[in-house]
């Protein structure tokens, strides 16, 4: 925890902009990271209280506490929405588990690696991180699921940073009431009979929790434009704005360096080179907080799995920012398409919640003593779009005629 | 927005992204990770979940393009160095389409079967790679266990 890679997560906000609507929401990966690592330490103490038969041996627990205190080492600044412009351009190698994952396999000379190293525990982190240490399906489960430890310290720190009180899990009695399908053979979490109300109440807090702040509207608005803004400014080198060729080719120093206070010193010193485009105008709407404003929005609540938009809706964001702009005449540096899914919960086996029900585990979606089993496919879709106060008429007058 | 060149991986290998149906989306995790394995990068990170080798990330993209409008046809094809990779996974699903239980049995055996020895237990010899498999996925059959064996190697996905 003391490399400065590590430190550095200080100094990345974990909601992004999150604090300009929710002043409070000024907390960090670091902490964040910490929290999950104590998530995942505490589940596996009920674990061995609640399944004495389930062996998860010292190594595999320094293991899976290590892999998950550093899950969120790569995250670029402002958290997911750096990432989004790196997603756009490189694909899945712009996500921040494979920067994690560069960073402690291939910077070998970085003291965070030789830390790990040193200790005999990298090759079994990277594994973890990469889904390929040779353990029970339960790991990847606790990692990556509807009821990983990820989610349930986020779940948690969000709400009480935001003051957003329908949030609130009970975090005590999952962890409390949590046992596994198989000792032998762990494959994901159980939820005790006595544990389901806490699991029910954690399901819809997370549903509350993305419609009030993840797609806040105003957040997602100033989000859009630190985006855009990146998107515009970035370039190959490491000095300014880098692209994530540039980030990788980083030092350790220049790395560390790389954090939320970078990204806005890098804009004050675009502003004054006294240019007059929509960059700088960005710039100066972010730090007068004055956010692009919504010209159209849509959203459903519907079966995730089919869904018929309106005909617009039918292309990808790029593309209908492309159309806007031909249509609407306006330059598409100032649309700003979005669109959300907000499922209530997975469907698939590997990731669902299980509860048990006569003594075997079933998805809770598909438990007829709980009301979520009703909500079982359904989520939240929906699309926005933005641009600036004074021409929201304009495009929202062509955005009519598409969508018809 | 997830990138739309999966479709076009996913229709020259003969599997449509459907989400309707469990046998649907297993299928689509298998067929992706088959495609990896084979050397097309896709960038999905698969780790061991109860049905095998299995990518949160990878559902959550499916989600998203399955309502979009995308002409595959109007897609860059592959070069000429993934087509022959596509062809070798093309031709292995291929051959357990129609095979009893179903395709989906097949699909889940040979992603798991070539997890475990690749990734599992990957210093160990055939027998003891299938003695790990039996143990972590014992619902599929030792005949249908040694068949799949060898169509993993007889398509270069397995080499022992």
């Amino acid at each position: 925890m003391d490399t400065s890679v590590f430190q550095r997560l200080r100094r990345i906000s974990q909601l992004g902009l999150a604090s300009l609507v929710y002043p409070g929401a000024n907390h960090s990966r670091f902490a964040h990271s910490l929290g999950a690592m104590h998530v995942l330490a505490r589940m596996l103490d009920n674990l061995a209280i609640n399944e004495p038969r389930l062996k998860v041996s010292d190594e595999d627990r320094q293991l899976l506490r290590l892999a998950v205190l550093l899950h969120d080492l790569g995250h670029f600044p402002f958290s997911h929405v750096i990432e989004r412009v790196m997603k756009r351009r490189s694909g899945n190698a712009g996500k921040h588990e494979v920067l994690s994952r560069f960073i402690l396999e291939d910077k070998t000379d970085w003291s965070i690696s030789q830390v790990l190293h040193k200790a005999s525990t990298r090759d079994g982190v990277v594994k973890l991180l990469k889904g390929k240490y040779p353990g029970p399906a339960l790991y990847g489960y606790l990692i990556s699921s509807d009821l990983d430890v990820d989610r349930l310290d986020y779940l948690q720190r969000d709400s009480v940073h935001t003051g957003v009180a329908y949030g609130a899990i009970d975090a005590e009695r999952i962890l409390r009431t949590a046992t596994v399908d198989n000792p032998e053979n762990p494959s994901f979490l159980v939820a005790m009979s006595k544990g389901a109300y806490a699991i029910e109440n954690y399901i819809l807090a997370r549903y509350h929790m993305y419609n009030s702040v993840y797609y806040h509207k105003v957040i997602t608005a100033f989000e859009l434009m630190l985006d855009r803004l990146y998107e515009l400014l970035s370039d190959d080198h490491v000095g300014f704005l880098p692209k994530l060729e540039a980030v990788h080719r980083m030092s350790e120093e220049e790395f560390t360096a790389y954090d939320d206070g970078y990204v806005l010193s890098a804009f004050t010193r675009y502003l004054k080179e006294g240019k007059s485009d929509a960059a700088s105008e960005l710039i100066r709407m972010l730090y007068a907080r004055s956010p692009v404003k919504e010209a159209y929005r849509e959203f459903k609540v519907t079966e995730m799995k089919d869904l018929k938009f309106d005909k617009l809706r039918e292309d990808t964001t790029d593309i209908i920012r492309d159309k806007l702009a031909q249509e609407s005449e306006i330059d598409r540096d100032w649309i700003f398409v979005t669109e959300c899914q907000i499922p209530i919960m997975s469907e698939t086996d590997e990731e669902a919640i299980y509860v048990q029900s006569d003594g075997k585990p079933i998805k809770i979606a598909d438990d007829d003593r709980s009301i979520v089993s009703k909500l079982g496919g359904f989520g939240m879709r929906g699309y926005r779009i933005f641009t600036k106060a004074e021409l929201v008429e304009k495009l929202g007058s062509s955005i009519g005629t598409m969508r018809t | 927005m997830p990138s739309v060149e999966l479709l076009t991986y996913l229709e020259l290998v003969g599997q449509q992204l459907k989400l309707k149906l469990f046998e649907d989306r297993l299928a689509l995790q298998k067929v992706t990770y088959l495609l990896q394995e084979a050397g097309i990068d896709l960038g999905y990170t698969f780790t061991w979940y109860v049905r095998g080798p299995y990518s949160p990330s990878l559902t959550r993209d499916a989600y998203q393009l399955v309502n979009f409008r995308v002409d595959t046809k109007q897609l860059p094809r592959p070069e000429a160095a993934d087509a022959k990779k596509i062809q070798v996974i093309s031709q292995l699903i291929e051959s357990v389409e129609g095979k009893h239980p179903s395709r989906e049995y097949w699909l889940e055996l040979l992603g798991s079967l070539h997890f475990v020895a690749k990734y599992l237990a990957p210093g160990k010899n055939r027998k003891e790679n299938i003695a790990d498999f039996k143990q972590k996925k014992p619902g599929f059959k030792d005949a249908d266990i040694k068949e799949a064996w060898k169509l993993l190697q007889d398509h270069g996905l397995i080499r022992r």
